[in-house]
């Protein structure tokens, strides 16, 4: 209660900037998913390996492996972990229409349940419902490093196709990379931690780096995703825009 | 129904605890907390599920005689082991905490001292290749290593200040943009799920 601005009703101290900062990002959220009905989309390397990995893949009916780091559902990394969700469940989907064998790693309980939840939703949506699902989810352990090595161990077991990682991830990355590597297997990387990126540049085909990953529902086929991708476009040359006069306020001012 | 249901519960939830965030309001605080309390229950069921997939998926590499299945065996026992000791002493016990102690923090020392060298054998795949980006990165790679030597200066005398360019200008600006532009994905992909844009959980 002594937290409020003087003035104010309910607002706590140091949350106005924030909020509207909120406000913000709520209204060109609001307007963009509003104006956006078809947009081009710009090409990004990582995007367009993937879709052609994910093709080929679906084609051979060879088997996709997914690992959604070592995220979770209600923390600090859900973002990370929503952003690979949205990938399984477009791979889920593919899995139920043609068939393929698909495997999908996790470090954290509630991923798993989100995972299966995803799995089983697409079993239901399908015109074949009664049919067993190829697909098979796997909660490794919620350390980091036990999960990286359980997953490199996965990945030598199973020898998939195709080896997608997206979430969270650090430098325990390099166990799973290396696996695959050796291996020979197409992998595709993303995260937003900028060491784990270090690592996942010389180890994965293509690496999908930062905000990449959250743009991969609009890349796959989800008009829904379209709005909130052009959100992020405007909000970063609004905040590019505010840097640079900044930058030039401060140097001219001194 | 149970989607819209899903997707009602979701969004007030969301909104209850972003409004608890913004505002001070005893009621609101209070709100605020039981959905985390929730949230944290949740988890913990979770866990369980968490425990039967692992028991399920060992148990039937067991029982089907796969080739690593002394593996699982190794991994359900261990992991019975842990329970039972935890049920029968408690977390804090000497007997729980020698098992971390003395197992599972030297194995986990042993795997995380591995990455040193596959980190070196992926450098070593990257500067092979035939790139623009290989290149930057050898070139970059070699000049903080050497500029990283006591006496460095003695080689070039622009090499240690070079060194501290390269870390507080394209380093710092690069980790920013990407911290930024996860920080604005983030916004986006929240506000997705706040205005029943996309409903994963449903």
């Amino acid at each position: 209660m002594e937290n409020r601005i003087p003035g104010s009703t309910w607002i706590a101290e140091g949350q106005m900037v924030p909020l509207l900062v909120l406000c913000i990002c709520v209204i060109t959220f609001v307007i963009a998913t509003w104006l956006t009905r078809r947009r081009r989309l710009r090409p990004i390397p990582g995007m367009v390996l993937l879709r052609f990995l994910l093709s080929q893949a679906i084609e051979a009916r060879s088997r996709i492996h997914l690992a959604l780091g070592s995220g979770q559902i209600g923390g600090c990394s859900t973002i990370e972990t929503m952003a690979g969700l949205t990938l399984l469940d477009y791979l889920a989907k593919q899995s139920v229409l043609c068939d393929i064998p698909l495997t999908v790693s996790v470090a954290d309980p509630t991923t798993l349940a989100a995972a299966q939840g995803i799995l089983r939703r697409s079993v239901e949506q399908s015109e074949h419902s009664d049919s067993l699902p190829s697909a098979s989810v796997h909660f490794i352990a919620p350390d980091p490093i036990a999960y990286a090595s359980g997953v490199a161990h996965l990945i030598e077991r199973e020898n998939p196709a195709l080896d997608v990682l997206i979430g969270t991830y650090g430098p325990e990355y390099m166990l799973i990379g290396e696996a695959g590597a050796r291996r020979d297997v197409s992998q595709v990387a993303g995260t937003t931690s900028p060491e784990a990126l270090a690592l996942m540049y010389p180890t994965a085909d293509e690496t999908l780096v930062g905000e990449e990953i959250f743009a991969l529902g609009s890349y796959l086929d989800c008009p829904a995703h379209l709005g909130s991708l052009m959100t992020e476009d405007v909000l970063r040359i609004i905040t590019a825009g505010l840097i640079l006069i900044g930058v030039l306020f401060c140097s001219l001012r001194s | 129904m149970r989607k819209a249901l899903a997707a009602i519960v979701a969004t007030v939830a969301g909104l209850a605890i972003l409004i608890d965030f913004f505002v001070e309001h005893p009621i609101v605080d209070a709100v605020g907390g039981i959905l985390i309390d929730g949230a944290l229950i949740i988890a913990g069921c979770a866990l369980l599920l968490g425990l039967l997939n692992l028991l399920a998926v060992h148990g039937r590499r067991i029982q089907e005689r796969q080739g690593d299945r002394m593996l699982s065996l190794a991994l359900v026992v261990s992991l019975l082991v842990t329970l039972l000791l935890g049920r029968a002493s408690g977390p804090g016990s000497t007997s729980f905490r020698w098992m971390f102690q003395y197992v599972y923090y030297p194995i986990q020392a042993t795997i995380g001292s591995l990455l040193a060298f596959f980190v070196v054998t992926a450098a070593y795949r990257a500067f092979r290749l035939h790139t623009l980006e290989a290149v930057v990165l050898t070139g970059v790679s070699v000049i903080v290593l050497l500029a990283q030597i006591p006496g460095s200066e003695k080689l070039w005398t622009y090499l240690p200040p070079l060194r501290e360019w390269i870390f507080s200008v394209p380093v710092t600006s690069g980790m920013r943009g990407i911290i930024m532009g996860t920080a604005l994905g983030t916004i986006t992909t929240g506000l997705r799920l706040l205005f029943w844009v996309d409903q994963p959980y449903a």
